[in-house]
């Protein structure tokens, strides 16, 4: 028999035992809940590290290395470019003066149009803003003028300090690296670090550098011998250009994106060359000056050549500027060309010569050793390489008649895309296809609506989007 | 602070929606008894309408409307009539054993 409290502390049991069903059974759907989203949050981050895997493991799937003699076929014609040669310098110095008259009125407030979209007054401050670094660090070097501003070739010494806490100077004795491969990531690290987007290292190669150099500003004439040590190493930077600017080309807000590369580039280059000097290595910075930069990139495994002329990368497609170091530094890994199907693909797109208005670009498949276009037999075509070769003065004498720097090629080329993994799938499965399924990506891309030029939406675009 | 930008956002929905894709499949498998055909339809269906969600978002965080509109025919309509081809398979096996 029970007592009134044993009852009692039966029933509290009971109620308990009931409390604790109920709270199971309540609880278990919550649980369950619980469980159910822990468990799909788990299977959400499993799934997206597995993703960010894939595109990972892919993304550099399709990419192979090759060699530097697979990559580049000259014939017996070749012979080292000369700066004075290329268009720029046979403009500036009267070697083709219609040219030349045009370039006079070039690049002023004058050619400012309120009219037309994207060379308003703004859209030139912004132009001129994204130039002022490289104007004030190392005038002349997009143009390819060498040994100027903080590119100088003087290695400076203790003796040539600016002040006495200027520790910027060449060290005497040389920091030794444990092996090849610390000072490959340290090079390629101080690099990134300083803003450069890829980074490749090459042997340097007297076939891509110019044979000879001109100072028009100085009016002077040298070679290598003026050079202040023998190279041994390049080291070859991209940096990206913006999208959205470079979706409004040809304007100065497309030039914007290009000046604020070059001046990016000249920080950068400046940069990294103190850094070595002070490893104690002789070191020169160059923008399009001293040496060709798109064999360099190739050779430093940044990306392929293209119809265009022009590097593309697999990240960034043509959207970048290149800058690069000559060094004697040596003790490194050199990175290797790749090969990620651009040449198949260019012979069957030539949408930048759709796009092209001065019909400057190639249309022909395939590539050659010597120019095919209108100006086949002018200086400035470095015959002698298999490469599509751009007709020089129809695409410069388009600069000078619009007055600002063109770049409709570039926006055009369906390899421009953002960083979005959607276009590294895309390119990923170009690359891996035979030649018909490229016309058809081809097509795709404009249907999609990519590499539309003269633009005006464009513009405003640019200009209304927030960026926060 | 952005702990997380549009694409991370973007790639955990697409997470939570390829979960409860599969839980819904084997949930019909369940209910209805999927055959192979079905299985197919429904799978590729559900493959498809994830990589449209996937292509169109991505395309308007990249300022490509053009590109979102189109990726939602390309991908997001062959979504759809799978899926009703699906249906129409399973009403009809459904019928047949009443
Ligand atoms: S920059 Fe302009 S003119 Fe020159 S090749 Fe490209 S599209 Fe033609
Ligand atoms: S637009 Fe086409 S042909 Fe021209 S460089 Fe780009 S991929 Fe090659």
């Amino acid at each position: 028999m029970m007592d009134a409290n044993e009852e009692k502390d039966t029933k509290n049991d009971k109620g308990k035992k009931e409390g604790a069903n109920a709270f199971n059974r309540r609880d278990f759907i919550k649980m369950g809940a619980a469980v159910t989203a822990v468990g799909a949050a788990t299977v959400t981050a499993a799934q997206t590290k597995a993703v960010e895997k894939l595109v990972a493991k892919h993304k550099d799937a399709n990419i192979k290395t090759t060699s530097v003699d697979k990559v580049f076929e000259f014939n017996e014609t070749y012979t080292p470019f000369h700066q004075k040669d290329n268009i720029f310098m046979s403009t500036i110095t009267g070697r083709l003066p219609e040219l030349q008259k045009k370039m006079m009125g070039f690049h002023g407030p004058g050619d400012i149009d309120p009219e037309t979209p994207g060379m308003g007054r703004l859209d030139y401050a912004l132009k001129e803003g994204a130039y002022a670094g490289v104007e004030y660090m190392a005038p002349g070097t997009p143009a390819s003028i060498p040994n100027t501003g903080v590119n100088s070739w003087k290695q400076k010494t203790k003796e040539d300090k600016h002040h006495p806490f200027d520790y910027q100077y060449l060290f005497e004795d040389q920091y030794k690296f444990r092996d090849k491969t610390e000072a490959t990531n340290a090079i390629k690290k101080a690099a990134k670090l300083y803003g450069a987007n890829l980074v490749g290292i090459t042997p340097r190669d007297p076939r891509f550098d110019y044979a000879k150099f001109i100072d028009p500003l100085h009016k002077k004439e040298f070679g290598w011998e003026e050079f202040p040590f023998e190279p041994k190493s390049v080291i070859v930077m991209a940096f990206e250009m913006d999208y959205e600017a470079y979706s409004t080309a040809p304007t100065y807000v497309s030039e914007g994106g290009t000046g604020d590369a070059y001046s990016r580039i000249t920080k950068t280059t400046h940069q990294l060359a103190v850094f070595l000097r002070i490893l104690g290595y002789k070191a020169v910075a160059t923008c399009n000056d001293t040496g060709l930069n798109v064999p360099y990139a190739i050779s430093a495994g940044l990306g392929e050549g293209s119809r265009m002329g022009l590097l593309i990368t697999p990240k960034y497609g043509p959207r970048v500027r290149i800058g690069k170091i000559y060094t004697e530094f040596d003790f490194c890994n050199y990175d290797k060309p790749i090969e990620f199907g651009v040449t198949q693909f260019c012979e069957k797109c030539k949408k930048c010569a759709d796009a092209c208005p001065a019909n400057a670009i190639s249309r022909d498949e395939k590539r050659s050793f010597h120019p095919t276009h209108d100006n086949k037999n002018k200086f400035f075509n470095n015959s002698g390489a298999k490469k599509w070769y751009l007709d020089a003065e129809k695409c410069f004498g388009y600069w000078m008649q619009i007055n600002a720097g063109c770049g409709a090629c570039i926006s055009a080329c369906p390899y421009n895309k953002p960083d979005f993994w959607h276009h590294r799938l895309v390119d990923r499965l170009t690359a891996a296809s035979p030649g018909p399924v490229h016309d058809l990506m081809r097509e795709m891309d404009d249907i999609f609506g990519y590499g539309n030029t003269h633009d005006g939406e464009a513009v405003a675009k640019f200009w209304a989007n927030k960026d926060d | 602070m952005d702990v997380f930008k549009g694409a991370e956002i973007m790639f955990y929905w697409l997470g939570v929606l390829s979960t409860v894709a599969v839980f819904l499949m084997v949930y019909l498998h369940r209910t209805y008894g999927f055959d192979w055909k079905t299985w197919i339809m429904i799978g590729f269906g559900a493959f498809l309408l994830i990589f449209c969600v996937a292509w169109s978002v991505s395309s308007v965080l990249e300022g490509e409307p053009q590109a979102a509109a189109l990726g939602l025919v390309f991908f997001g309509a062959p979504a759809v009539v799978l899926f009703l081809l699906a249906r129409r398979g399973i009403v009809k096996k459904l019928k047949k054993s009443d």
